[in-house]
């Protein structure tokens, strides 16, 4: 690298740097600094527009780094923290403004996040089987979504993509949320396995054990998309262009 | 040396051109009559394309290396009749139809130049956007930012604010009028001839390229195998010669050949 370069990098690195907004974090309930997003990580967001389902998990991860990256401070984020920060660059790079199937709505009707609709943590039990559950972080989502995009590049057809990208994105989904597993006297702590062993203990689980965790995850989604919901049946879709101009 | 020759390029850039060899055309042919245009990029970028040049600059001269190199002209087949097309006038044309769309803007104090993309083919549209970044310029710093290489280009791209991403979109949706269609080959009518028009923001340079280098790669070997076993035989100089100059021998030699054949004839008659 010559010494142009780097001189430019160095200027550029300060200018990111005083170039910081104050976004308060849901989960933490306290402002923290974030760096506005880079070109290169637009160009990413960009990309996984073009990749088919294997770009819709790809994109889940290129947000969460987005939050990692971009933090000045240091936050333990959890995914519903994603889209109150995600809206707040919107709101900075581009506007208030977002114009949905020819309509512009102001990004400021959103109702903000309310931490006190969802449970951070619970329990459900089913015969001997007992389940702490408690909302994930975006490291576990991270982290599962890449072991979810590393099984759909073994599945070569987008027709088998299709048929079986349902069934494993609701087990991995379901254990993100999943803590510990108590069987008796065994004890499984989920930090400590790998997400392809979460799945599958995930899929062993009895149906009416994965219903009740599916309980406890319907309302923090439907508390994410509430913040989401412009108007009544409009909602703002964090999508590939969502930090590009309409 | 090579023998090489100086060409100025429509931007009014100067650069030489070295000879073209037998040995590098039938890489080229291969290339071509599989259609891979990322392999024909790199091979053009290994020889002819210099970082700097942008894709109006890079069309001109890929052209220019078939006519000085390879053959003056491209022959198309219209309703079985051969109609041949001077490279010199499609030459012509191309410089007919640039327009200097450079543009400079400040965000953030950053100074960007855009211009023209500096790039022969790519995958994803996003490359054409950054391609388009020629200068960068902060404080006392100047950055000319298309003859870095990929490595540093990345490193500066991840440094950039994603507003300047949004600018450079508008400027693509600015020129593209300019880039969309550059007309090589004007319609005529009476010889049936139709408008070839290149679409450079679309892969377009590297399509037309492909098939003004492609041809038959079997008449190829043939051609070689005559010439190391009847012109030149027991020599590997086929290979070092240029494709046009191995057309001079050949049509010398069945010069020879068809005015030894008359002389024999007239001797058998006489």
């Amino acid at each position: 690298m010559n010494s142009d370069v780097k001189s430019l990098l160095t200027d550029l690195q300060k200018i990111n740097e005083d170039n910081t907004i104050s976004i308060k974090v849901p989960s933490t309930n306290k402002k923290a600094s974030f760096k506005l997003i880079n070109v290169s990580q637009q160009k990413k967001l960009l990309t996984s527009a073009l990749e088919g389902f294997d770009g819709v998990i790809k994109r889940t991860n290129i947000l969460n780094s987005i939050l990692f990256d971009n933090c000045v401070n240091d936050v333990e984020f959890l995914i519903v923290d994603r889209s109150a920060v995600l809206l707040a660059l919107r709101k900075e790079i581009i506007g208030t403004d977002i114009t949905i199937k020819d309509t512009t709505y102001s990004l400021d009707n959103l109702e903000p996040f309310d931490m006190s609709s969802i449970e951070l943590a619970s329990s459900v039990e089913y015969d001997n089987i007992k389940i702490n559950l408690k909302v994930p972080t975006l490291k576990i989502d991270t982290e599962v979504n890449s072991k979810i995009e590393k099984e759909f590049l073994k599945l070569e057809s987008q027709e088998d993509k299709i048929k079986r990208s349902l069934d494993l994105v609701i087990s991995y989904e379901t254990s993100k949320y999943i803590e510990s597993v108590y069987v008796g006297e065994h004890t499984i702590s989920f930090d400590e396995i790998s997400p392809y062993e979460r799945r599958i203990v995930v899929d062993n689980l009895p149906l009416a054990l994965n219903n009740k965790i599916l309980e406890y995850i319907e309302p923090i989604k439907k508390a994410i998309d509430n913040t989401l919901q412009v108007a009544d049946e409009v909602v703002v879709e964090i999508d590939a262009s969502f930090l590009t101009p309409d | 040396m090579i023998f090489n020759v100086e060409v100025e390029l429509p931007s009014g850039k100067k650069c030489r051109v070295r000879e073209l060899t037998n040995r590098e055309y039938l890489t080229l042919i291969k290339f071509a009559q599989n259609k891979d245009f990322i392999g024909l990029t790199a091979f053009f970028e290994d020889i002819y394309i210099e970082p700097h040049l942008h894709i109006f600059d890079r069309l001109y001269l890929l052209i220019y290396v078939r006519m000085i190199y390879i053959d003056s002209s491209i022959t198309l087949n219209l309703d079985s009749k051969d109609i041949d097309i001077s490279l010199d006038t499609l030459l012509d044309k191309l410089e007919a139809n640039y327009v200097d769309l450079e543009k400079k803007f400040k965000e953030n104090n950053i100074e960007i130049t855009l211009d023209i993309p500096c790039l022969t083919y790519y995958n994803q549209i996003e490359d054409l956007y950054i391609s388009t970044i020629k200068c960068i310029k902060l404080q006392d710093n100047v950055v000319e930012f298309n003859t870095l290489n990929k490595t540093d280009q990345q490193e500066i791209i991840n440094h950039l604010p994603a507003s300047i991403f949004n600018i450079i979109k508008n400027y693509i949706i600015d020129i593209q009028d300019n880039l969309l269609q550059v007309n090589l080959i004007e319609e005529n009518k009476t010889l049936g001839v139709q408008n070839l028009d290149v679409n450079i923001l679309n892969n377009g340079v590297m399509q037309f390229i492909n098939s003004l280098y492609s041809t038959d790669l079997k008449g190829f070997y043939t051609l070689i195998y005559m010439f190391q076993n009847t012109i030149l035989p027991g020599s590997n100089y086929f290979f070092e010669m240029s494709p046009i100059e191995t057309q001079i021998i050949v049509n010398a030699h069945k010069k020879r050949v068809s005015e030894e054949n008359k002389k024999l004839q007239n001797q058998n008659q006489g």
